[in-house]
């Protein structure tokens, strides 16, 4: 009963924030926290639950973000909705492919592979001068329409990224209590034991992978479309790790802990920048001491909490397995 | 009628030493099986060998006629084997029931979209796969566990917990390495009766054990590795007094070494 209410609160919270938010700023900052949910649910469907370490998920999100603004602005200016769905699914197509070889090596080797295919992505995205503009990036994105309502400013992208962000969590909600998640977690949990079982390791690996390119992918379109302009230091490793650090920050292994995790790691590091150039510093000092002193992050803490003792507790495990 | 379990001239080496010697093996449908030797006989090799974890080296595996050596382990899960292991290895993570879920796996056939959408169709096999797996536990006695966490089971329990996972996926083959190990005298008479209601239901256990009171109560027939080789194979009393076997447990007893 109380975590209903908690829920219907929050519900109204998020739903009110708009009005109740003071100016542009703390909204400009809502949506990105939003775009970096849907990209922390993503990796969570790898790392959290498969147990697969991605050091690569901000290529996804350049490869949707970049097919967004490429197809928007140059060749003929295609209509901005199926060039999302184009973009989300060119991501997911990529994580498919880039899963089918990797997943097949594991811990370490496959952290270094995902590295290199981030820095990969980025590479083209800073050469491929003609299409992609270089370092300079691309300008000029269009707001996204509903038909001739424009989505041009900060309320209305924030609706918008918060019905997306509704939809992708009830998505992942729905998944995790599925066989798909089950056996993501079998995988994570004990891969020999999957595979005697009869979970198809590999194949399970890949489609988390891939959904986690999708959501990536999405993110990517609608970050575009947010900021009207993108270039490619944006999505680099130091993004990577980012969104890795908000998984742990948030409470690895749980779908709560990727938006929570988001939300830290969107808004600490603006609210600290009072210590000035330090600024990093200090939120370093920070997500190291929730990492010494709740290796199962502030989420995944809270639910132990909740659950008691012999709750499930994924937390740091999949990563310090191996 | 070919058998449900056929091995020929199996071997397996790890460099130059044979864990599995040119076995043949046969274990017929609704048989209990009991698979015995001392420690380092290639028993536990023989399970790998069988459910597809260790490749073999050489010779051949047949299941209902059809080869699946080299076959991956899922794969020969879903063609009808289920095995536990000497040291349970459940999804901590997960809960009991969970657990046993995923075992139905292979048979569940879910579809994506249907699943992220929340359609009806998914949830009822939701709640199909829910039903197959409440019944599991039930065989094994479980049923009052099912929402516990897996890491907070005993470890008797644990092992319990692996037979129901391995029974959801409507194995034809039982493999179980040691299930008896750990438990007291209570518990093993209940694990008999398991393996004996198994049997009635027509599954074909392949079970190694150190228990000789269990193997002599429950199996059908006993196969007695040594060496990876098979030095004996029959009814358990039959075994029992094989003077390969009380030379493999005790060795040979020769007058000369006292001199």
């Amino acid at each position: 009963m109380r975590t209903r209410w908690a829920a219907w609160l929050l519900a109204a919270g998020l739903l009110l924030y708009p009005v109740l938010a003071p100016g542009g700023y703390p909204l400009r900052i809502a949506n990105v926290v939003l775009v970096y949910a849907i990209l922390a649910m993503g990796l969570n469907f790898t790392v959290g639950w498969t147990g697969q370490v991605s050091l690569g998920h901000a290529g996804f999100w350049g490869i949707g973000a970049y097919t967004t603004a490429i197809l928007t602005t140059k060749l003929a200016a295609w209509p901005a909705w199926p060039v999302m769905v184009l973009g989300t699914a060119l991501a997911g197509v990529t994580g498919l492919l880039l899963g089918l070889p990797t997943l097949k090596i594991k811990g370490h080797y496959l952290a270094l592979a995902t590295i290199g295919f981030g820095e990969v992505v980025q590479l083209v995205f800073n050469n491929w001068r003609g299409v992609t503009g270089g370092a300079d990036g691309i300008a000029g994105i269009p707001p996204l329409a509903i038909g001739r309502f424009a989505l041009d400013s900060e309320p209305r992208m924030y609706y918008l990224l918060l019905g997306v962000t509704a939809l992708l969590a009830a998505a992942a909600v729905r998944l995790r209590d599925s066989t798909f998640g089950r056996a993501f977690m079998a995988v994570r949990d004990n891969e020999l034991a999957a595979d005697v079982v009869g979970v198809p390791t590999t194949t399970v690996k890949t489609l988390a992978f891939a959904l986690g390119a999708v959501y990536a992918g999405l993110a990517g379109a609608l970050y575009a479309h947010l900021l009207r302009y993108i270039s490619p230091d944006v999505f680099g490793f130091e993004q990577s790790l980012l969104m890795l650090s908000m998984l742990v920050v948030g409470g690895l292994g749980h779908l709560s802990g990727a938006l929570v995790g988001a939300a830290v790691g969107v808004v600490l590091p603006e609210a600290l920048r009072l210590f000035g150039v330090y600024y990093m510093a200090v939120y370093a000092v920070i997500v190291v001491a929730v990492i010494v002193f709740m290796p199962l992050g502030i989420a995944g803490t809270l639910l132990r909490a909740w659950a008691g003792a012999d709750g499930p507790r994924p937390g740091l495990a999949p990563l310090l397995r191996r | 009628m070919t058998p449900l379990l056929e091995t020929r001239r199996l071997t397996k080496r790890f460099g130059g030493l044979a864990a599995v010697a040119d076995l043949d093996l046969t274990v017929e449908r609704g048989e209990v099986r009991a698979l015995i030797g001392p420690n380092g006989a290639g028993k536990s090799t023989l399970l790998n060998l069988l459910c597809g974890v260790t490749p073999s080296t050489s010779g051949e595996i047949l299941l209902e006629g059809r080869r699946i050596d080299g076959l991956r382990p899922s794969a020969v899960a879903r063609l009808g084997v289920g095995r536990t292991f000497q040291v349970p290895r459940l999804f901590p993570d997960l809960t009991v029931l969970q657990n046993v879920m995923v075992g139905y796996h292979c048979r569940a056939r879910a579809r994506l979209l249907p699943t992220l959408a929340g359609l009806p169709g998914a949830r009822a096999l939701e709640r199909r796969i829910e039903a197959r797996a409440r019944e599991a536990l039930e065989v094994v006695g479980l049923a009052g566990e099912a929402h516990r966490s897996a890491r907070s089971v005993p470890f008797v329990q644990q092992r319990l917990v692996e037979i129901a996972r391995a029974l959801v996926h409507e194995p034809a083959l039982l493999l179980l390495d040691e299930p008896a190990a750990g438990m007291n005298a209570v518990e093993t008479g209940r694990l008999e009766a398991l393996l004996a209601s198994l049997r009635a239901r027509g599954l074909a256990v392949l079970f190694i054990e150190h228990h000789i009171r269990m193997v002599m109560n429950v199996a059908d027939r006993v196969t007695v590795l040594d060496f990876g080789r098979k030095i004996a194979e029959g009814r358990p009393a039959e075994v029992r007094g094989h003077p390969a076997v009380l030379e493999a447990y005790l060795g040979r007893w020769t007058p000369d070494a006292h001199m």
